[in-house]
């Protein structure tokens, strides 16, 4: 019998997610110790484990390109942009949880728990190379947010949006895992490198199992981004969501899902662009127009704000598309953007929630504004920025991924884009309307939170800071796009 | 000796099956029986590939899809139990109060 | 006598795959689902993958669908109508189209022999160089796959975690 060596294991590529799960294994036997009354401890806890993980991640960073575990796991400034995104979409999402589970009445430590195992899980899908390790990040990061999507038991709406969400989203990695494996089944390697290298040596443009490959990838990571027309689920996931889950979700898993889609059809696909980019072109299209289309005739803001993220999924797509270098760029600094408008929406919308209010209806805004203008001109930052108008990050975003479109001459996209943000102008500007110019409800009352508040400010100065001074970020995105 | 394609071939024809099953079924604990048989049947393809590629690779990928599978079975039979004590029903078209 | 074993199994996994999708009862259907399970299962030892025929039985036969079945009998669930009248009919109809244009599709795909693929590392006389295929599978198991290793453990801790948050009762 042959004995097995195993090698010492470079740790240091994985040091972020390791530490971070770590500490929930620690949070998870201190939250025992933490009487009812001071769960909020947890929120504590749960901020300090993804500050150490995001001290690590500037630990790692001047190591550069490393890679570890059979090359299946990689430590490059493309998958370290992302994951200091994470902490920071983590942060804030813990600070505007804290009060809602409490109005909720689902003040645990179990939430905080869930929501790092699921940024441990996002770090893991951008790190990794190998399609055993990206279905196992995927699957991590899916897993958790079904829960999380699940977490106000008592409500029949979150309930329903779990199992949506979780049928869907099972279904949709079956549809992934049989793409991998054709994948595997052509180049004999699970490793996207040797994938690459493999499909580079050999013709297999024409060879019908990689385009069965290639199209069962497509659609299945179309569904994880809900992109038309695989978007079914988003509306309900993230109307019956936790607002504090629907904010994260918004932004992590979905800034998530991109990066592995950038890395499996940029880094090991390039060899059968001609067959994806058609496809892609096609689902960012629709998605720009059914998801500005139809949010012109929601009621309910979060609903809204779901139909709005598929018409920005097919924007981004834009990035996807175009597949060079300012284009990878455009992407990551169209999710940091999108990363502070959407949170501070959301933000804004939990301020609404009270016991006994839903407060996730557009007229429950009346005459928000005129009655709390400081949070009102937030809010309107926040729509603007959404929109694409300068002088926000939304525009700056906008901006780059048009740019990186014209760049590789898909013009008729491009022009799509800037017709459906003309349409997206509608409906966010019908909510800044009813906020400035309806009547105002009377006795309506905001959460007093301090945390709250503070995201909302400090999302709205991010936004604006981005899109005032975008210089620096467009350096550091264009630094740290992913080397091929 | 089998040829590998019989295998591939079944493996196609149940993972069609599983599909189907998905689309059609509106009870969501049998949707989700079928989602499993759709791995089921991607783990005979990869076990396949794995025996003519004389790699492990394969065999490995199905080990890990089988552990998934365990916590993906666990979570989703949670949702389920917590909808219907809520609900009293697991049938996809009655579950309504927002559009399917 | 292999292939006359791969048809008999192969049709089993076919019939009680059907029965699985057209059956009105649940618990029906859970346990065309175990019959599905075991056939695999003796597909993989057809295969020479031993390990995962163990672990098929042990972890889908064994504890997933005694799952599924504890859950179906808890929720009392009721025979469900196949109603073909309903507003989906066209999406039924789409999907299923779908699905044989697709397996129609991938079956003409496999006729043709398009895998040339890298050898890999494992022909069956390394297999037995090591003991046998457990000990193949856990050589590479515990040196090329040790990360995705460690990471199911979390991930089954989490899923423990997730479905407690998720059913417990309230403890006042």
């Amino acid at each position: 019998m042959t004995p097995i060596h195993i090698a010492y294991p470079n740790i240091f590529v994985i040091l972020p997610e390791l530490i971070l799960m770590c500490w929930v294994f620690f949070m998870m036997m201190a939250d025992l110790f933490i009487s009812k009354e001071k769960k909020e401890v947890n929120a504590l806890l749960a901020i300090i484990g993804i500050l150490l993980s995001a001290a690590a991640v500037f630990v790692v960073m001047p190591s550069g390109h490393i890679t570890s575990f059979n090359d299946s796991m990689v430590s490059d400034s493309f998958a370290l942009f992302f994951k200091l995104l994470f902490c920071i979409a983590a942060v804030l999402t813990i600070l505007i949880s804290r009060k809602y589970i409490a109005i909720e009445g689902m003040n645990w430590g179990e939430y905080y728990t869930l929501l790092l195992f699921a940024v441990s899980g996002m770090m893991v899908l951008v790190s990794a190379t190998d399609l055993v390790t990206i279905y196992l990040g995927m699957e991590f990061m899916a897993l958790t947010v079904y829960v999380l999507t699940g977490y106000l038991r008592h409500d029949t709406r979150s309930n329903e949006a779990a199992l949506k969400y979780f049928l869907l989203g099972a279904f949709s990695s079956a549809i992934i895992l049989y793409g991998m494996v054709l994948l595997y089944g052509v180049t004999g390697s699970t490793n996207i490198y040797k994938v690459a290298s493999f499909l580079a040596a050999n013709d297999n443009f024409s060879n019908p199992v990689m385009i069965a490959s290639v199209i069962l990838l497509v659609a299945g990571f179309a569904f994880k981004v809900a992109a038309v027309p695989f978007h079914m689920w988003a509306p309900d996931a993230y109307e019956g969501a936790p607002t504090s889950i629907t904010a994260f979700m918004a932004v992590g898993p979905k800034a998530a899902s991109f990066a592995v889609i950038l890395r499996i059809f940029l880094v090991a696909l390039p060899a059968m662009k001609s067959h994806w980019v058609p496809i892609f072109w096609g689902i960012s299209a629709i998605s720009m127009l059914l998801g500005n289309i139809v949010a012109v005739a929601q009621t309910n803001i979060k609903r809204m704000l779901a139909y709005s993220s598929i018409g920005h999924a097919g924007f981004i797509f834009m990035g996807v598309i175009s597949g060079t270098k300012i284009g990878i760029a455009s992407v990551m600094l169209y999710m940091l953007a999108y990363l502070f408008m959407s949170i501070g929406a959301f933000a804004v919308i939990i301020l609404l929630r009270k016991t006994g209010v839903r407060g996730d209806e557009i007229k429950d805004f009346s005459g928000f504004a005129r009655k709390h203008p400081s949070l009102g001109l937030c809010m309107l930052i926040f729509l603007v920025s959404l929109i694409g108008l300068p002088p926000t990050a939304g525009f700056i975003g906008k901006m780059y991924l048009l740019a990186a479109a014209v760049e590789a001459e898909y013009y008729y996209l491009a022009a799509i884009g800037v017709l459906m943000s003309v349409v997206s102008l509608f409906y966010y500007m019908q909510v800044a309307k009813t906020m400035y110019i309806d009547e105002e409800i009377p006795g309506q009352q905001l959460v007093s939170s301090n945390a709250l508040t503070l995201v909302v400010y400090f999302c709205a100065a991010a936004t604006l800071l981005i899109g005032m001074f975008p210089n620096r970020f467009i350096t550091s995105a264009l630094a740290s796009v992913l080397t091929m | 000796m089998v040829p590998q394609e019989h295998y591939l071939v079944l493996s196609a024809i149940l993972f069609a099956i599983g599909a189907i099953g998905v689309l059609v079924r509106r009870n969501a604990i049998v949707i989700f029986m079928c989602i499993e048989l759709m791995l089921n049947a991607v783990n005979v393809s990869l076990v396949a590939f794995s025996k003519q590629m004389n790699s492990m690779d394969g065999q490995v990928f199905v080990f890990f899809i089988m552990t998934v599978a365990a916590a993906e079975a666990a979570i989703g039979l949670a949702i389920m139990v917590s909808l219907f004590r809520n609900k009293e029903t697991l049938n996809v078209d009655e579950i309504n109060l927002m559009k399917w | 006598m292999e292939l006359i074993l791969f048809y008999i199994f192969g049709g089993i996994a076919i019939i009680a795959s059907l029965g699985l999708v057209t059956g009105k009862n649940p618990v029906h259907s859970a346990l065309f689902m175990v019959v599905v399970f075991f056939v695999v299962a003796a597909l993989f030892v057809l295969l020479g993958a031993e390990f995962l025929a163990a672990a098929q039985i042990l972890v889908y036969a064994g504890a997933i669908m005694v799952l599924f079945l504890f859950v179906i009998m808890l929720l009392r669930l009721q025979k469900e109508e196949l109603r073909n009248t309903s507003r989906h009919a066209f999406q039924k109809f789409f999907g299923i189209v779908l699905s044989l244009v697709f397996a129609f599709q991938v079956i003409m795909i496999f006729r043709g022999g398009f895998f040339k693929g890298a050898k890999g590392n494992f022909p069956p006389d390394a297999v037995k160089g090591f003991g046998g295929n457990t000990e193949a599978v856990a050589a590479v198991l515990f040196t090329d796959y040790l990360f995705p290793f460690e990471l199911t453990s979390a991930i089954l801790l989490m899923a423990m975690v997730g479905a407690v948050v998720l059913t417990k009762k309230e403890l006042k």
